[in-house]
C-alpha cells in the first residue's frame, strides 16, 4: 500500500465532510477538520483501520488559535501501520474546546487528559477533569502555553 | 468509554479499604497507586502520575536543537537510545540530512545493546516485585557487561547522547566486535541459567501465568505499545512496520505471544533479548566502511576539528552548531525502544528552538493498563502486573 | 566457682539459659541472618556483608546491625495503640523463645521432663502468632492490618497439618515425650520411617516462619513490611528476630523427631551430654540452612495459593502420614 492509495482512501471515506486531506512527507497523511466534524471524521478513519492514537498534541499560537493534533495509526492492519494519520483541529484562542475522541479511540484517555492538564484544552465529554501530571492544587496558566514563561539560568551555550 | 468514567467506586458501607501504594513504598516507584481493596481482592486501581514530571516539552521550547538531545534522554534512564534516536530522526527529517550508512549501522548497534540492557532492567524489577531477589540481582548484574559495551562505544554508561544530527559521535573501537562477541556468549550462557532458575520455577509460573491478561482487542483499542502489545498477539514492531536506520537490511523476527498474561510479557522480553543478539551479530558482520558523519556537516567543520575527526574518528561540533536552525515545518518520528514505541513530534517556526516539542513515551501510553488490568485481582498481583509492564514512572511523567 | 559452674550445668538452668535457650538462640540469631545474607549473596553474584571484620567475611555484621537497632530511636507513631505497640513485640519475642525450655539437649537432660513435652512445645508455638496479629492491629496502618490478616490466614493453614504431621511421629514412636521419641530412633531415623511427615513438616516450617516461598505476611513489594511496617529501632529488631527464633525452635524439633536427635552418637559418648547437644544443634542448623536457602531460589506465592497448598495438599498429606505411621507400627514398629 503506498501513500497515494492511503490518501485516496482517506479522501473517499471523508468525502461527505468538510476536510482537507494532503500528504506530508513519505508516510504522513494529514487531515484538517473543524471541531464540529471531528468525531464523525475520527469514526470514519477508525473504520479505515486507524485503530489507535499515538500522540495528542495541542499547539498554542498566542492570540490566534489553538491546534490539536492527533497522530493515529494502525495495529490491526500492518500495511497501514507504516503510515501516520495526522488529524488536525483548529480551535479559536478564546474558546479552546473540542469534543473528546475518547468514544472513538479509547487510547486517547491519558493523551487528551495530559493536554487538558498542561495546555488547558477542554475536551468535551472527557470524563477526567482533574490534574494528571501537575500537582492537584495547581492553579494558574497551563504551563505549556506560550504565556507561561520559564526562567532559564542564563547559560545558553 | 463508560469503563473509564468512575473507576473509584467507594462502597457505601465502608467495606472497601483504600490503599495508597506509593510514592513512599518499596515497590511503587515514583508514583502512587490508589487501590481499593475488598479483603484481598482489588476492586479498582488508579495510577496517580506526575511525581517526577520535569516538563521536558516545555524546557525543549527554550533549548537549542542540540541541547535537546541530552534533555530527551533524561526521563527514560535505561532506555535512553530510543529517545535519542527518535529525536534525531525527527530532527533530521526536518533538516533534510541523511546520515551515511556506517552511522546507520552504529546507531542500530547501540539501539540493540540498549534494548538488551533495558530488558534486563525490566526483568530484574519484575523479579524483585514477585519476591525473587535472585532474578533482580542477576538481571542487574548481567546488565553490566552490556553497559560496559555501550561505554566502550560511546564513552558513557547510560546517557549516551551518541546519536547526533547527521551521524554518530564516535566510531567504534577496532577490537569492539570481539568484545561484543564475548559478551553475547556470556549472555547466552546466562539466559540458560535464567531458564533453569526463574522461567521454569513453579512459583514463578504460579505467580505469573494467567495473571493480568490483556486481550488482543483491548491492547489495540487502548493503544498499548512495546512488548506488552506483542505479548497480546499483535505483531507490531516499528522496526518492521516503519523501518529506520539499518533495520531494513537486517533479518530478525518479531516476538509475539498469544496469552497476553504477565508471563507472556516476560517471555516476550526474553525472546527479544535473543533477537537483539542476532541483530547485533548481523550488524557487526554487515557494518560498512565509510564516514560516520554526514558530508553536509563535515564540510562545515573548521580545519582543526576536521583533522581531529580524521585522527580519532570522533566528532566534535564547533560552537556554530549550537545555533543550528531548523527550517519551518514539522516532522514526526517513531522508534521502537526497549519499553515500546517512542513518538517525537517537532513543530518548528524556523528558529533556533522548536516551537512545540512533543514526546510520547511508551510508559505513558501503557499507564492505562494499571486501571485496565489491575481489577478483580489479588493484592499480591499488583506488583506482579506492575512489574510485567516494565513501566518506568519518570519516563511516563517526562 | 565450681559451685557456680555446677549450678549452670543443672539442666533447669542450662537449658533455658545456655542451650538450646537464650545464649545459643541469640548466637544463632546473629549467625543465621548473616548466613542468610551471605548465602543469598553467593547465589546472586555479590559479596553480601563484607566490611565488618573483613577476614571472616563480615561475620560480625549482625552485631553491628544489632547495635544499630539498639541505638536507633524507636519511633512510636502518634496514632498507634501504645500499649499493644510496645508490649506485643516483647511478648512475641519471649513466646518465640519460650518453647526452647521443653527441648531436651541430650539424653535425659531436660529442664521440664514431661510425658507430654511434644504437646507442650506445639502448644507454646501457637501462642506467638496471636501477638503478631495484635501488634498488626495496634499499629493502625492499613499495610499492617493486611499483613496481620495474612498471618492469621496462614496460621489457620499451617497449624493443623503441622500438628498432624508431628503427631503422626508420636503415633509412630508411641510416645509424646520428645526424649523418648529420640530414643526410639536409635536404629532408624524418623525421616526414613515416615518420609511423608518429614516433607510436610519441612514445608510447614517454611510457612510458619514466613520463609520463601511463603514469605507472604511480610511481602515487601506488596505490603511494605506487613505487620511490622510501623516498627523501627529495637522493636523492629525484636519482631524480626522472633520469626528466626521460631525457625530455630522448629529446626531443633525437626532434628529431634525426624533426624534422630543425638543418634548415631554411640551411647558411651552420650554422657555427659555435650556431644549429644552439639549433634542436635548441627542437625538443626542444616534444617535452618535449607529454610534460608529458599530465599535464593523462590519468589513468593500469593496468599490464596499458599492457603490452597495448605488445605488441598498439606492437610491430606499430613492425614496420610498418620496412616503411614499406623502402617509402620502395624508392620512391626520401631
Amino acid at each position: 500500500m503506498d501513500l497515494e492509495e492511503v490518501v485516496q482512501r482517506v479522501k473517499d471515506a471523508l468525502s461527505d465532510l468538510e476536510v482537507e486531506v494532503q500528504e506530508k512527507g513519505p508516510n504522513v497523511v494529514e487531515v484538517k477538520v473543524n471541531r464540529e466534524n471531528v468525531i464523525e471524521a475520527a469514526r470514519k478513519l477508525k473504520g479505515l483501520g486507524f485503530d489507535h492514537v499515538k500522540s495528542v498534541t495541542a499547539i498554542d499560537y498566542p492570540n490566534e488559535r489553538f491546534e490539536v493534533v492527533y497522530h493515529a495509526s494502525s495495529y490491526s492492519n500492518l500495511e497501514l501501520a507504516r503510515f501516520f494519520l495526522v488529524l488536525r483541529v483548529d480551535l479559536p484562542y478564546d474558546d479552546p474546546k473540542t469534543p473528546s475522541l475518547l468514544e472513538v479511540w479509547p487510547s486517547v484517555l491519558y493523551l487528551e487528559h495530559e493536554q487538558y492538564d498542561l495546555m488547558g484544552i477542554d475536551f468535551e465529554g472527557h470524563p477526567r477533569k482533574e490534574r494528571l501530571l501537575l500537582p492537584d492544587d495547581y492553579e494558574g496558566i497551563p504551563p505549556l502555553r506560550k504565556e507561561f514563561k520559564i526562567k532559564t539560568e542564563g547559560i545558553n551555550a | 468509554m463508560s469503563e473509564f468514567v468512575e473507576t473509584i467506586s467507594r462502597s457505601e458501607d465502608g467495606r472497601f479499604l483504600e490503599l495508597l501504594i506509593g510514592p513512599q513504598h518499596p515497590a511503587s516507584g515514583h508514583m502512587r497507586l490508589v487501590a481499593e481493596v475488598d479483603g484481598d481482592v482489588v476492586v479498582s486501581l488508579r495510577p496517580n502520575l506526575g511525581y517526577v514530571h520535569r516538563s521536558v516539552e516545555k524546557i525543549a521550547e527554550v533549548k537549542k536543537f542540540l541541547q535537546i538531545i541530552p534533555l530527551v534522554e533524561r526521563p527514560s534512564l535505561a532506555d535512553t537510545t530510543a529517545n535519542n534516536l527518535a529525536y534525531v530522526l525527527a530532527l533530521e527529517r526536518l533538516l533534510g540530512v541523511e546520515p551515511p550508512p556506517r552511522a546507520q549501522y552504529l546507531r542500530t548497534l547501540l539501539a540493540e545493546i540498549n534494548r538488551i540492557h533495558s530488558h534486563f532492567y525490566g526483568i530484574g524489577i519484575h523479579g524483585v516485585m514477585i519476591g525473587s531477589s535472585t532474578a533482580f540481582m542477576w538481571a542487574f548484574g548481567d546488565r553490566e557487561p552490556l553497559i560496559h559495551l555501550a561505554q566502550e562505544l560511546t564513552g558513557a554508561r547510560i546517557t549516551y547522547s551518541y546519536i547526533i544530527p547527521g551521524g554518530v559521535r564516535r566510531d567504534m573501537p577496532p577490537d569492539f566486535p570481539d568484545k561484543v562477541e564475548k559478551v553475547l556468549r556470556y549472555i547466552e550462557r546466562r539466559l540458560e541459567d535464567y531458564d533453569k532458575l526463574y522461567v521454569r520455577n513453579p512459583v514463578v509460573r504460579a505467580r505469573l501465568e494467567g495473571v493480568g491478561v490483556l486481550k488482543k482487542e483491548d491492547a489495540i483499542r487502548l493503544g498499548i505499545t512495546g512488548p506488552n502489545l506483542r505479548a497480546s498477539g499483535v505483531p507490531y514492531d516499528v522496526r518492521k512496520a516503519d523501518p529506520y536506520c539499518a533495520y531494513p537490511d537486517i533479518d530478525f523476527n518479531v516476538i509475539t505471544r498469544e496469552e497476553g498474561d504477565a508471563m507472556a510479557r516476560f517471555l516476550v522480553r526474553v525472546g527479544e533479548i535473543r533477537e537483539s543478539m542476532k541483530i547485533i551479530r548481523q550488524v557487526l558482520k554487515k557494518m560498512p566502511d565509510g564516514p560516520i558523519f554526514a558530508e553536509k556537516y563535515y564540510k562545515m567543520l573548521p580545519p582543526n576539528l576536521k583533522k581531529y575527526y580524521e585522527e580519532t574518528k570522533e566528532v566534535k561540533f564547533p560552537g556554530i552548531f549550537a545555533n543550528l536552525r531548523a527550517p519551518a515545518g514539522e516532522s514526526v518520528a517513531r522508534v521502537e525502544g526497549g519499553r515500546g514505541e517512542v513518538v517525537i513530534y517537532i513543530v518548528s517556526k524556523g528558529g533556533m528552538n522548536p516551537y512545540r516539542f512533543r514526546i510520547v513515551t511508551p510508559s505513558f501510553r501503557n499507564a492505562v493498563l494499571f486501571e485496565h488490568l489491575v481489577r478483580n485481582v489479588r493484592v499480591a498481583d499488583i506488583p506482579a502486573i506492575y512489574g510485567s509492564l516494565d513501566y518506568f514512572p519518570p519516563e511516563a511523567d517526562r | 566457682m565450681m559451685d557456680l559452674l555446677d549450678l549452670i550445668l543443672q539442666p533447669w538452668i542450662f537449658i533455658p539459659l545456655i542451650f538450646p535457650g537464650l545464649t545459643t538462640a541469640f548466637l544463632v540469631l546473629l549467625g543465621i541472618i548473616w548466613a542468610e545474607r551471605k548465602i543469598a549473596a553467593k547465589v546472586q553474584m555479590r559479596y553480601g556483608p563484607l566490611y565488618v571484620l573483613k577476614p571472616l567475611g563480615g561475620a560480625i555484621q549482625m552485631i553491628a546491625d544489632l547495635l544499630r537497632y539498639l541505638f536507633a530511636e524507636p519511633i512510636i507513631p502518634k496514632d498507634v495503640d501504645k500499649l499493644t505497640f510496645i508490649f506485643a513485640p516483647l511478648i512475641l519475642f519471649g513466646l518465640s523463645y519460650l518453647p526452647t525450655i521443653v527441648l531436651p539437649a541430650g539424653p535425659g537432660f531436660t529442664a521440664i521432663s514431661s510425658e507430654m513435652s511434644l504437646l507442650i512445645l506445639l502448644g507454646l508455638l501457637t501462642l506467638s502468632p496471636v501477638f503478631t496479629m495484635i501488634l498488626a492491629w495496634g499499629s493502625n496502618n492499613k499495610f499492617s492490618l493486611i499483613g496481620g490478616l495474612r498471618e492469621g490466614y496462614l496460621v489457620t493453614t499451617y497449624e493443623i497439618p503441622l500438628f498432624l504431621s508431628a503427631l503422626s511421629m508420636a503415633v509412630l514412636y508411641g510416645t509424646l515425650d520428645i526424649t523418648a521419641m529420640v530414643e526410639a530412633q536409635k536404629n532408624v531415623w524418623g525421616i526414613f520411617l515416615n518420609p511423608l511427615a518429614a516433607i510436610v513438616f519441612l514445608v510447614l516450617i517454611l510457612i510458619s516462619t514466613s520463609k520463601f516461598p511463603f514469605e507472604i505476611a511480610e511481602a515487601e513489594s506488596e505490603i511494605v513490611m506487613g505487620p511490622f511496617t510501623e516498627y523501627s529501632g529495637i522493636f523492629y529488631g525484636l519482631v524480626m528476630g522472633a520469626s528466626y527464633l521460631k525457625l530455630y525452635v522448629l529446626s531443633l524439633l525437626y532434628a529431634l523427631i525426624f533426624l534422630g536427635g543425638w543418634y548415631p552418637l554411640p551411647s558411651f559418648l552420650q554422657n555427659p551430654p555435650f556431644l549429644a547437644g552439639i549433634m542436635v544443634f548441627v542437625k538443626g542448623l542444616v534444617i535452618m540452612f535449607i529454610a534460608i536457602f529458599m530465599r535464593a531460589i523462590y519468589p513468593r506465592y500469593r496468599i490464596d495459593q499458599a492457603i490452597q497448598i495448605g488445605w488441598h495438599k498439606l492437610v491430606p498429606l499430613a492425614i496420610l502420614s498418620i496412616f503411614l505411621s499406623l502402617l509402620v507400627v502395624y508392620l512391626g514398629g520401631v
